[in-house]
């Protein structure tokens, strides 16, 4: 694919507390920008540092400025950037909690369509008498959730195949039952004679629509029709 | 696709219909134009494959 730069910045919210958000949508197999959104604090303390690991299979990554300053990278045993930190210094740090952060990397992102990457994030925030306290966005499945130790819902990133306006012909490599994640700003999804769109007026057209059949979810190996 | 937009009809006997325009088919029963209540989905969002 052709190198091409996404800057759409959406924030994701999930269950009561706002996360560490990404943009969508991202695309597999091609350079792009990823956002990161910081929407919060903790426990009133201005975020003073992020630590965002970058998983496996995403490459050529560089790291933008930030109200944090310049970011600092780590390496892994093959050279490869396996995180990136930006860490805001003392006399930047607000009072209390009311900032909103983003941050940017460029990336390569692996050959991997209608998969997850996820971005392992330490979130630091600051008292004023020099403590601090962290939110480990480490959970990548619901179970691993563990609110007394600070540990919640990893920022996320769903690898999209490579799309042109109109009729995109794809096969899903493993089941998809939230069709929404993935298909959420698409005009239409077909398998066979059943279709999804998470447009409400488009889904009453399918349950009136004779030999047409509402889609819920996809199994591995689908043939799909998308259009956008 | 499942049908073809057609081309609305030529206007009255020397009255100028202006620019071609085109519909939604609507030889699909109960294929009534968007936006209309109870209307099934428009030809344009009917798959290549749908009807083969």
């Amino acid at each position: 694919m052709n190198r091409f730069i996404v800057a759409a910045a959406l924030f994701i919210a999930a269950l009561a507390v706002a996360h560490v958000g990404t943009n969508a949508p991202i695309f597999a197999n091609a350079t792009q920008e990823i956002f990161f959104t910081v929407g919060h604090g903790k426990d009133n303390a201005d975020t003073s540092s992020v630590r965002i690991q970058i998983p496996a299979g995403v490459t050529a990554v560089r790291a933008a400025n930030s109200d944090f300053g310049k970011p600092v990278i780590e390496r892994g045993a093959n050279g490869e950037v396996s995180a990136v930190t930006w860490t805001k210094p003392d006399a930047d740090l607000l009072e209390t909690d009311y900032g909103y952060y983003k941050l940017a990397l460029r990336v390569r992102t692996p050959n991997a369509p209608f998969t997850t990457l996820n971005f392992l994030t330490t979130q630091t925030a600051k008292f004023t008498d020099g403590g601090t306290t962290q939110y480990k966005w480490f959970a990548t499945t619901p179970a691993e959730i563990d609110l007394d130790a600070g540990i919640e819902e990893a920022p996320a990133v769903r690898l999209l195949p490579a799309r042109r306006p109109g009729w995109n012909k794809y096969t899903v490599p493993a089941a998809i039952t939230n069709l929404s994640q993935w298909f959420g700003d698409a005009a239409i999804v077909w398998k066979g004679t059943a279709a999804y769109s998470a447009n409400a007026e488009t889904m009453n057209q399918i349950n009136m629509t004779s030999g047409v059949s509402a889609l819920s979810m996809l199994s591995a190996n689908d043939e799909i029709w998308v259009k956008y | 696709m499942g049908c073809p937009n057609n081309p609305s009809p030529p206007g009255d006997a020397g009255v100028d219909a202006g620019p071609m325009t085109l519909r939604p088919c609507l030889d699909r029963p109960g294929n009534e134009p968007p936006g209309a209540p109870g209307a099934a989905l428009p030809c344009d969002l009917l798959p290549p494959s749908f009807g083969q």
